[in-house]
């Protein structure tokens, strides 16, 4: 397996490892995602291999050769509004205490930016931690390991929830051995038989038994 | 002053207590609550209450339902009308057929719609949960 692979799943182990609850990690671009399914602790972490450069050098057409990734992880957070419902709801509750409940009623689009910020946090802090400098590989493995860059997008209404998302592009680099393509594995017999004329059959050709 | 107009605002009006309508509490920054008609003193009640809404995923173009409630209200049988950047809470039943209560405020970021034709209102909601 080449190593930008082994590199992501990794990666993924790693943020997986560490998540304790506080958000889930997928290795791969989903299509859609619903709000309802990323609210809260639920908010999810995407990591995919996005983009590798493999720079021209004399003398590395057979390998190793250099491998420069980007790897994309994507943020996604929804997050409803919240406030003390039970004050509100209270059939005792005084108007001045309801009032006060209103007045700390805090909008989803706040929660969702506090929330994206938070995750932005935890993923910078676990990736560009020293532990993980090697990204629980053997030393040598990886070098150059970087975050480059945090972007936000635009909160979006999602039904009656707030959905708000980021990204960020985690660089490095990488050495990969060109080892051939080892095919698929099964039966691997190659049966030719040459049509020679009046050749009584099986007698000529070849037989070669992988399996 | 009675003319066509005034009985077509009261007509939607009195679908308000009709007996389709269904139950609206409006809680107002105040913390005075509203769940009766202000003329009549029966229940207040939506003649229009929708829960979900279909939108078109952009990248299949399949139609998918949205939970997305928004209330119809007369302007006539509120004793205060709600306005854009007040922050309300709405208790809506949670399904037509049940008439347990559920909590949403009013959207900070979609000012309520209708206008003075027929003196209705339309407030989109969003989701409320308890705090920590």
């Amino acid at each position: 397996m080449m190593n930008f692979r082994i590199i992501k799943d990794s990666i993924i182990t790693i943020l997986g490892t560490a998540a304790a609850g506080r958000f889930r990690t997928v290795g791969f671009q989903r299509q859609t995602k619903a709000a309802e399914e990323v609210k809260g602790n639920l908010r999810l972490v995407t990591v995919y291999y996005s983009t590798g450069y493999f720079p021209k050098r004399s003398g590395r057409n057979t390998g190793p050769v250099q491998h420069d990734i980007t790897y994309r992880i994507e943020f996604t957070v929804s997050s409803p509004a919240i406030g003390n419902l039970a004050i509100i709801n209270n059939p005792l509750s005084t108007p001045a205490e309801i009032s006060a409940a209103i007045t700390g009623i805090q909008e989803s689009a706040y929660l969702a930016d506090q929330s994206i910020d938070e995750l932005f946090e935890i993923v910078y802090q676990i990736l560009m931690d020293g532990n993980n400098i090697d990204m629980q590989l053997p030393i040598g493995t990886i070098a150059n390991r970087w975050i480059d860059s945090i972007q936000k997008d635009e909160p979006r209404t999602r039904g009656d929830l707030v959905e708000l998302t980021g990204s960020s592009n985690l660089t490095l680099r990488t050495s990969e051995q060109i080892l051939g393509d080892p095919g698929t594995p099964g039966a691997n017999i190659i049966d030719t038989t040459l049509d020679v004329k009046d050749n009584i059959p099986n007698i000529a050709g070849t037989l070669v038994d992988n399996s | 002053m009675t003319n066509l107009r005034v009985r077509a605002a009261n007509d939607a009006r009195k679908l308000n207590v009709r007996d389709w309508g269904l139950l609206v509490e409006l809680i107002d920054p105040d913390g005075k609550k509203y769940n009766t008609d202000k003329i009549t003193g029966e229940p207040l009640k939506s003649p229009l209450l929708t829960y979900d809404r279909t939108r078109v995923i952009p990248e299949t173009g399949e139609d998918m339902i949205v939970a997305e409630p928004t209330v119809v209200l007369s302007r006539l049988s509120l004793e205060r009308i709600p306005k854009a950047g007040e922050t309300w809470t709405v208790r809506i039943q949670e399904s037509p057929t049940s008439e347990i209560m559920v909590d949403y405020i009013i959207s900070p970021t979609r000012a309520p719609e209708g206008g003075k034709s027929l003196e209705l209102i339309k407030l989109f909601l969003q989701r409320i949960e308890q705090s920590a």
